[in-house]
This record gives structure tokens, sequence and C-alpha cells, in this order.
């Protein structure tokens, strides 16, 4: 279709979208470029002690993490999403809660509640004595238990949602050709949920390799935390950057299978105009015992947490300390800060690839959306070192000029909103972007048809539709600034403390109660999203 | 009559491909028109040039008098006084029907407003639900309020595009009928594109069939189907064979069927070879007639049956017989040659 703006206005389009793609290539590029300054003598540290201990623990984490929620994901999703027992309707939607709970919120509570000096074990110990055995949750298991109660639902809600949209008629179809109901599962509602499946499962372990704050609270050697070791505990930036360049190869081999994988979706879309589901009706102790076993998983993963995080937060009222409202405030001013800017960068990208689709547009756009994939460590080292030559360039410029100035850009607000944007630019784009796409170019047409153009077509039809789609986009990536831990950790101006790194802080030494308050503002935070996802689900 | 719009030898090519080749035609005010062809074939190119949404590389668009498009001018839509019904209807899905239908309304005071969409309502049958929003209406209502949208500022010209495309063929029917009859009731002229014959031949008072970019022919229903210009529109719309024949004279012509005679145009006057198109209602079984032809397949229609029938001559032609002449294929029946309109084509 032939434009009728003028090239002139064609490359500020394309150049902001240029700008925004760079912000995701740019710390990548450093971080690989960060070989031509091998840290030798680190390296040799790190290799006799430490690298095979972070592959073995990393392949570990994924594989139990992968494994486990997985189990609970596929099973939790086809109880609610294709069978009826008792109490289906609320756990549908109670069973997302624990997306509500950072996993290092999670973390630290399982510590408190099953450590040795933990309620659980004192009453245990009251209860049969001194030599009663109980398992170390300080452990591999521990871990991957953690991990899995909080990431499950990713994989819940895709196989659900791919459950629902498979419709009745597949599995009646294969009833036809003589399978039981149980059999039509396995030979047809999961093999064609697989897609789905897969996509939640390499979500799950994308979360578990950027993940941070939950492995160390458990002291468990990753990446992670080894790249903060790297740079906060011998002081090589280099190293950090070199150790985040191992991590960015295992990320990106899962984000290529994750991305293909979303294309391979296509094919049980087309299903989704079928009508629902006729549940399959669970009888007696088989009804029963699903709504055990979803019970103990809500249970587990959320109720009892948060309870405990209730009591600690009433016992430890007294202690509250108005440093708390400081760092409330913090993390309302960042977070407000981050969805503002990341919704005008989603809200650009939307445009351009409304206005001038192609491949070069899609692939500017993929790019700048890739950071979702990205550890917020690795992000932070690559910015940091990107900012920093910033800073040196600009020194030296000013200076030939004569003008004497000192760092501007590093330590700043300005470089954790660059890396938030990096993180979190694919949930602001997705929320914009399918609001975007209700304006079809028809619509346009027929406003300007009928005598609306120009700004006056902006305000009278695309900022209404855009708002929603806008407010959601700003409110998830709100609660996500909230919760991030590394890179407000890392990339903080000093003494500028949140909610998130309080709780590092304070879940360092060990000080359980004292996190709680922090912990339960976060959770309180994470109810919101959910809200809107459960929302969706009763539309679709 | 004056013509309220007019087309003069208008080209477009784009990036090195011609969409439309040197394409002219004129609409009386009051007309409605149709643009019938398959799809890719540059109809909708068409319709969205006179609407203003495309430029044109040569020629004029002349919209109720004044020059609206040329190679180096192009009037904006929102200046052209015209409405456009589109394929995927474009209603503000952040509108209720009410408001839907009064955006066009904005220069017109509050109360002459609100007269004028109850009006509309009524006359499209929407009262009911004019506080719904798009998504809660069903197809058909939909396609009502898009109509109701574009009449709304009384355009001078209203342009469809495929505006039945997406309803089932009950609904269609219905409301195409409708729609010409709410058109001619404002007398409102319009350009509807489809690629369906019988949806241009119930709303058009005049059809024109586009081929890759060009005009074949701009005529009433009538004459596309019985005085085709070329083989292409024959082809095109309806169905029937092309009979293979020898010119005797100027009103003779021999065929399988039998010796045909009438008026036609052929360049060539005798004993050449020509092609004879035959429509179906053409062939009319008689059991009393000599002429006898073998079944070879048969398609029952409810009121009649579409036979495929074998001539003596070893031609096929094809028969639109009532249906309670039921025969079984392989059976010989008797029919004889009822042709009224002689079109013959070269071979």
């Amino acid at each position: 279709m032939p434009s009728h703006t003028s090239t002139g206005r064609i490359n500020i389009w394309k150049g902001a979208a240029w700008l925004i793609a760079l912000l995701t290539v740019l710390p990548l590029s450093v971080i690989v470029l960060s070989w031509t300054r091998p840290a030798l003598e680190i390296w040799q540290h790190m290799a006799e002690n430490l690298l095979a201990d972070l592959l073995v623990n990393t392949v570990l984490l994924g594989g139990g993490v992968v494994g486990l929620t997985g189990f609970l994901g596929v099973s939790l999703a086809w109880f609610t999403g294709a069978c009826d027992f008792p109490g289906r309707r609320i756990f549908s939607w109670a069973l997302l809660l624990p997306l509500a709970m950072p996993t290092y919120v999670l973390a630290f509570v399982f510590l408190g509640i099953f450590d040795f000096t933990g309620p659980v074990q004192t009453f245990l110990r009251d209860l049969l004595g001194r030599s009663v055995w109980f398992p170390d949750i300080r452990s591999t298991a521990g871990v991957i238990l953690v991990m899995s109660l909080a990431l499950y639902p990713y994989v819940y809600l895709l196989a659900r949602s791919a459950f629902l949209a498979q419709g009745k008629q597949t599995i009646e179809a294969a009833q036809s050709l003589g399978c039981t109901s149980f059999a039509a599962f396995f030979r047809v509602a999961l093999p064609m949920a697989r897609p789905w499946i897969a996509g939640g499962l390499l979500l799950v372990l994308m979360e578990t390799l950027a993940d941070f704050g939950a492995v160390s609270i458990f002291n468990y050697d990753t990446f992670t935390t080894a790249i903060y070791k790297a740079w906060y505990g011998f002081f090589s930036i280099d190293a950090a950057a070199q150790l985040s360049s191992l991590l960015v190869i295992i990320v990106l081999a899962v984000l290529l299978l994750e991305q293909r994988l979303r294309r391979g979706r296509k094919y049980s879309e087309s299903a989704r105009v079928t009508n629902r589901v006729k549940l399959l009706k669970l009888e007696g102790a088989a009804g029963w015992g699903a709504s055990v076993f979803a019970s103990i998983v809500l249970l587990t993963a959320f109720i009892l947490p948060f309870g405990q995080l209730m009591l600690w937060c009433l016992d430890g009222f007294a202690d509250f300390d108005t440093a708390y409202v400081v760092y409330l405030g913090h993390s309302l001013l960042l977070s407000g800060m981050a969805g503002i800017f990341i919704c005008c960068c989603a809200l650009l990208l939307a445009y351009v690839q409304r206005q001038h689709p192609g491949r070069v547009t899609s692939f500017l756009v993929r790019l700048a959306t890739l950071g979702y994939a990205l550890p917020g460590t690795v992000l932070a080292v690559g910015l940091v070192i990107v900012i920093s030559l910033f800073d040196k360039q600009l020194a030296s410029i000013t200076g030939a000029m004569g003008i004497e100035t000192t760092i501007l850009f590093q330590g700043t607000i300005l470089t954790m909103l660059l890396a938030y944007a990096v993180r979190f630019m694919a949930a602001g784009y997705n929320g914009v972007h399918s609001s975007m796409e209700k304006i079809t170019l028809s619509i346009d047409e027929a406003s300007q048809s009928l005598g609306i153009t120009g700004v006056k077509m902006i305000r009278k039809i695309h900022v209404p539709i855009l708002r929603s789609g806008l407010l959601t986009a700003g409110i998830l990536v709100f609660v996500d600034v909230m919760k991030e831990m590394p890179i407000t950790l890392m990339t903080r101006p000093f003494g500028w403390d949140t909610l998130a790194v309080k709780i590092f802080e304070l879940t360092s030494e060990g000080e359980w109660q004292r996190a709680a308050l922090p912990a339960v503002a976060l959770v309180a935070g994470g109810i919101i999203p959910l809200i809107f996802l459960t929302k969706q689900m009763d539309k679709s | 009559m004056k013509n309220i719009v007019e087309l003069k030898n208008v080209k477009k090519s784009y990036d090195g491909s011609i969409i439309i080749k040197d394409l002219s035609l004129t609409l009386e005010e009051g007309e409605i028109g149709c643009l019938l062809g398959p799809s890719g074939c540059g109809k909708t190119t068409i319709l969205r040039a006179i609407a203003g949404f495309e430029e044109i590389s040569a020629g004029t668009i002349t919209i109720n008098g004044a020059v609206a498009s040329a190679a180096d001018t192009l009037t904006p839509p929102d200046k052209r006084q015209i409405g456009v019904v589109f394929q995927d209807y474009a209603l503000f899905p952040h509108l209720d029907v009410y408001r839907n239908i009064a955006f066009g309304l904005h220069k017109t005071k509050k109360a002459e407003q609100d007269a004028e969409i109850h009006n509309l309502l009524e006359v499209v049958g929407l009262t009911e639900v004019a506080n719904k929003y798009p998504h809660e209406l069903s197809g058909g209502q939909q396609q009502r309020v898009a109509l109701a949208r574009a009449l709304a500022p009384r355009p001078n010209l209203l342009l469809m595009d495929e505006p039945f495309s997406n309803l089932d063929i009950t609904l269609r029917e219905k409301l195409s009928v409708e729609v010409r009859d709410i058109l001619k009731k404002y007398g409102t002229s319009a350009i509807m594109v489809t690629h369906n014959q019988h949806e241009a031949f119930a709303m058009g008072d005049k059809t024109g069939v586009i081929y890759e970019g060009d005009l074949l022919q701009w005529d009433t229903a009538y004459n596309l189907y019985h005085r085709p210009v070329n083989q292409l529109v024959a082809d095109f719309v309806g169905e029937g064979v092309l009979l293979p024949g020898q010119v005797v004279d100027d009103k003779k012509v021999e065929t399988g069927l039998g010796l045909l005679e009438g008026d036609f145009h052929y360049p060539c006057k005798n004993s050449c070879p020509a092609n004879v198109l035959i429509r179906p209602e053409d062939v009319v079984h008689d059991d009393n007639s000599p002429v006898k032809a073998e079944i070879i397949k048969k398609n029952f229609r409810g009121p009649s049956i579409l036979y495929t029938l074998r001539l003596n001559s070893g031609d096929e032609v094809l028969s639109l017989v009532p249906s309670h002449h039921n025969h079984r294929i392989g059976k010989k029946i008797g029919i004889v040659h009822e042709v009224e309109n002689l079109i013959l084509f070269e071979a």
C-alpha cells in the first residue's frame, strides 16, 4: 500500500524503533566482547573451584524444576480444564495465586517454616523427642520444590488454555474411534496440547535460569549468583561479563526453541471456534482425590506461606520502622517511571509495526522484546559496562573541549530504567500491541470517509481504543519492576534501597520475620495482574 | 440525468505492476453500480481509488461534477462526500451503535442529529440495539450499523466493498434486497464490489465485469447474461457451453444442435468456424422431438435439473429441465433448441 507520508517521517519512526532494539543489542554485545579482556586469575580460580559445580547445579535445578512444574502444571490443568470435581471453579483461578508470590519470597518463607529452628521442626521435636529426623530444606531438592511451587502456574495456564481450546469434538472423534475417555487424554488431548505445555516449560526454564533471589537465599550457587559474586566479591566486572556470556548462550538456546514452538502452536489454534469442552465427570474417590491434590498444592504454594507472612507481620509490627515508607516510596517511584517509560516505548514500537509493517520492523520488534529471556544479572552487567563506556566517551569529548565532567549516567536511575526497559519490554509491548490490532486500517479509513482525520482521529478513535491496553500493560510492568531483584540490586544509586533490595539484605542475614512486611506489600501488588488474568480467562 | 461518477481512462500501477488498465465508466445519479470479478482482479482498487484512499497514475475520476482524482491531484476522502461500507465493517469498537452512526454527523446540530439517527435506526431496523456495542451484535446487525453509519451524513455516493461476504447465504440474499430498497428510498447512488454474480444482479442497475484490471463490459444484468461482448464475460457470467459450429450465411449457423437462425455479429460470413454460446435454458426437453441426446450427468437443483447432454455430433450441451422430468443417466431424451440471442465467438 502506498504511503502518503514523506520519507523523512518514516525515518524518524523507524529510527526510534532501532534505538529501542539497540537497548537489547548493546548489553549483549559488550558481554560477548568482554572475552577480549579475559580475567585470567579469576577464571583460574573459578575453573578449579566453581565452574563444574555451577554447571551441575544449573542442570540439576533446571531439570528438576521443569520436571516438577510439568507434572504439577499439566495434571492440575487437566483436572480444572477438562474434568469436573468438587471445587473445580474455585481451583481454576486460585491455582494461579502463587504467581503473585515472587520466588524469593516463597524461598525465605519456606526456610522460615521448615528450618531447624522453624515451627514445623520445633513442633515435631516437642512431640517426638530430639532425635526426630527431618529432611533438610536447604538442599537441591528444597530449591527445586520451592521454585516449582512458585513457577508451576506458567505451565498450568498454558496447558489449561490448550485443553479448553481443543473443544469436545476431537475428544469425541477419538471416542467414536474406540478410545475410552481416559485413553483419549493420552492419545489426543495431551499430544495436541504439547506445543503449549512445552512453551510453558520453556518459560519456566527461562525464569529458573534467570532467578537470583531464591537461589541466593538457599545459598545454592548458580550462574546468576556467581555473576553477582564475581562483581561484588572479586570486583571484576569483566569476569562477571564473561560468566554472563556463558549463561546467555544457554538462555538464547532456550529462547530459540521457545520462539520456534510459538509458530508451531498455530495448528491447533484453528480449533478455537468449536464449542465448549464437555467436562469429564470424576465420580466419588477420584473426584475427592483431585480436590485433595489441588488443595495440597494450593496450601503449600500459597495459603500457608502467605499465612506465615501475615503472622510474622503481626508479630513484628511493633518493630515497624519508618524507613519502610522510604523503601516503599522508592519502589513505587521506580515502578511508576518504568511503567510509563516502557509503555511509551511499546506504543512507539506498536505504531511502527502498524504503519510500516515489514520484515525489518518485525525483526526490530523481536529484538526489542527479547529481554524477557535475559536474566537480570546479565542485563545489569551488560548495561553498566555500556553506560560506563558512554560516560568515558562523553568525558573525553567534554575534556577535549576543556570542560571537566564527572560520571554522568553510571549509578543513576537512568541506568536502572534502561535495564528494566530491556527486561520488561515484552510485557508492555504485548498489551499495547493487542489493543493496537483492534484498530484495523479500515477503521482509520472509515473515520476519514466520515470527515474525521489527523489529530482529531487519534483523539476520538485511537486513544479510547488503546487506553485499556496501555493501562493493563502499565500495571503489569509496574508490578514486575516492583518484584524485580537483581537489576535493582546491582544498578541502584548508592543507598537507594527498595522493598526487593531490603528483602535481599534482610534474608541474607536470616531475618525472615523482618523481611515479612516488605514481602507482604509485594505479594499484595502481585495480586493485581492476576485479576486481569482471571478476567481474561473468564472471557475465553 | 446527470452523472454522479465518471471514470475516464483511469490507470493505476504500483511497483511496476499494472493494477488498473485504462478504465472508463459512468454512473448516473440514483443508480447502483456493481463491479464484479474474481479476487485479485483490481475491483477493490477501483473502489478505493473512487473513495480517495488510493492515488491513480493516469486519467481522471470526477465525482458530482468535480475532478476528485487525477495523476497529480487527490482530493482527500473526507472532502469527497462519500460513504464507505467496508468488508470488515470497521465499526468503532469503543462506541455503541448510536454513537457509531453519530460519528459522521459532527457538523449537524444536536437535535437534528438525534432525529436523523433515530430515523436511520428505524430504517435499518436497529432501534432495539441502539445502546449496544459492536461486539454484542450479530454479523447482520453489524452490517446494518455500517450501512447506517455510512448513510448518516447523506453522502453523494456510497461505496461498498464486498459488504455481504461475511454473512451466511440466506442472510446475504435477504440483506442485499433490503439494502437496495434503502438506497432507492434515499435516492443514494452507490457502487458495490462483489465476486458473487447473484448479488450483483440483485443489487445493481448496471454491472461491470472486471478481469485483470480491465473493464470488459459495463451493462445491465440482462445484457451481461444474454449479450456478453466476449468469451471472458460469457465464461464468468452464468452457465453455458461454447458449441462449435459453422457459419452458413449472415443469419444461419450449423451446429450439433442443428441449424440455428437469427441475427448475429461475426466478422466472417461464409463457412467459417465459430463457437456459439448456448445457455442451459436454450436447450428445451421435448419428448416428441426427433433430435435425441444422451444424459451424461445430472444435477438436481430442486425446481429444475441441470442435465449435461451428449449430442449425436459428440458435442456436449447443458439443459435446464423442470425437475419432474426425472431421467436416469445414460438415457436418450428428445430436445429442441430455443436460442433467442445468437452469440458467436471466434473458434
